[in-house]
């Protein structure tokens, strides 16, 4: 497991009841309850602060976000670009 | 070639309006006797709801047993008052001002929301005015991010996106009114031995347009299974003022003007009844497509934003929950 990916997921196990339930890394965090709207807004708080980038509107998209897959992909492309 | 199961907004019309009217008249009279009270209050706020419930409750009550709670504050559009008297007048019933700024003042309300836009536009302060906006749903699959949108003294605009922290202390903040509403409802009911009476349509009740225990509170809620587009039909056979038939749907909650749309709704009201109705009826989006002038895959995008609604929406409806089942439980068995 990545740097990343445990980041993500201690994130997710210490803001969200999930009563027991382990996500795989694909799950849909809409379709689990994780994500709405305010559990968006708290995510790409928990990404800016953590790593000290701006999500710009544009990218706030299902593809980047929507499972603990997606989200550790973004960040790292993010991380790993030039500007980033 | 046309969708089998397409569908127009006449689909929404009430065949029998002043059958519809005669029918929640009944059910009003019979609910608030029931309750063993005498007559309704309502908070009258110029708006078309609240015109429809009052003119509903002088029909089941009489005028004498209706009282309409005029409840301004600082933030309220300068018509909201001269349109509920009218409303009022029309109905021939009483009506009793309450200015809620003075209450909202005293618990902070102003402050609080103001230390929250703060967090996000650290300028903010006297002489600005400020409302929360959403972007369109129908344009992209991107998540929906509130923001602030604020014009300073100078009546230069500032946008901001909110965090969750300051969002959440907004809305918290903003809540008193509607709370602070219910609360003065309440005490007047109380006074008269009236009940209270809710003024949301169907599209605010099934997709949680109200703050619990502020304006989703009420004892009977006359209009809840009405599409706004209906709410309108009701209004004109009741003989709600054409002035307040035609005045544009808002929140009249933030200080500058905002309508559902921006905040909440994603469509204007009759393309979100007619997409409820879809959604009510099991229809697939290409039914309504056409007549809500989109593409099937922006109707998919609104269909899955009612379907997330109504999950938030679950909790404003839940009534306090006591453990079934437990030892101890008044809901155990024996």
């Amino acid at each position: 497991m990545s740097d990343v990916e445990r980041d993500v997921r201690d994130f997710i196990s210490t803001n969200f009841i999930l009563d027991g339930e382990v996500l795989a890394v694909d799950d849909s965090l809409t379709s689990h309850g994780v994500l709405d709207s305010m559990g968006v807004l708290e995510l790409i708080m928990f990404i800016e602060e953590r790593y000290s980038m701006k999500v710009p509107d544009e990218d706030t998209l299902p593809e980047n976000l929507d499972s603990v897959e997606r989200i550790v992909r973004y960040v790292q492309q993010r991380l790993d670009a030039p500007d980033g | 070639m046309a969708d089998p199961d397409a569908i127009g907004f006449e689909a929404l019309r009430l065949p029998d309006a002043v059958g519809a009217v005669e029918a929640i008249v009944d059910e009003l009279r019979r609910t608030v006797r029931g309750f063993r009270r005498r007559g309704g209050v309502l908070g009258l706020s110029g708006g078309i709801d609240s015109s429809v419930v009052a003119a509903l409750a002088v029909r089941a009550f009489g005028p004498e047993h209706v009282l309409g709670v005029l409840m301004p504050e600082t933030d309220s559009a300068p018509d909201t008052l001269r349109l509920s008297r009218l409303a009022a007048d029309a109905f021939d019933m009483a009506t009793v001002l309450e200015d809620i700024t003075p209450v909202l003042d005293a618990v902070g309300c102003y402050r609080r929301r103001d230390d929250a836009f703060r967090k996000v536009l650290p300028d903010y302060g006297d002489g600005w005015k400020a409302k929360i906006v959403l972007p369109s749903v129908v344009e992209s699959d991107a998540f929906r991010l509130f923001s602030v949108v604020a014009v300073d003294p100078d009546g230069v605009e500032h946008r901001a996106r909110l965090s969750a922290e300051a969002y959440l202390e907004v809305v918290a903040a903003t809540n008193f009114k509607q709370r602070s509403r219910k609360m003065l409802e309440y005490y007047h009911a109380d006074r008269l031995n009236y009940a209270v009476l809710g003024t949301p349509n169907r599209l605010e009740y099934d997709q949680g347009f109200f703050v619990k225990n502020g304006d989703g509170a009420a004892d009977v809620k006359p209009i809840a299974h009405l599409y706004k587009s209906q709410v309108y039909q009701l209004a004109e056979a009741l003989g709600v003022p054409e002035e307040i038939r035609l005045r544009q749907p808002t929140t009249d909650t933030y200080s500058m003007p905002q309508s559902q749309e921006e905040f909440y709704f994603s469509l204007p009201y009759a393309c979100m009844d007619l997409c409820l109705f879809a959604v009510d009826h099991g229809l697939p989006p290409a039914s309504v497509a056409s007549a809500v002038r989109l593409d099937v895959e922006q109707v998919e995008r609104v269909f899955a934003d009612i379907s997330a609604k109504r999950r938030v929406a679950r909790y404003l409806h839940a009534s306090p929950v006591v453990p079934a089942g437990l030892s101890g439980s008044p809901m155990a068995a024996g």
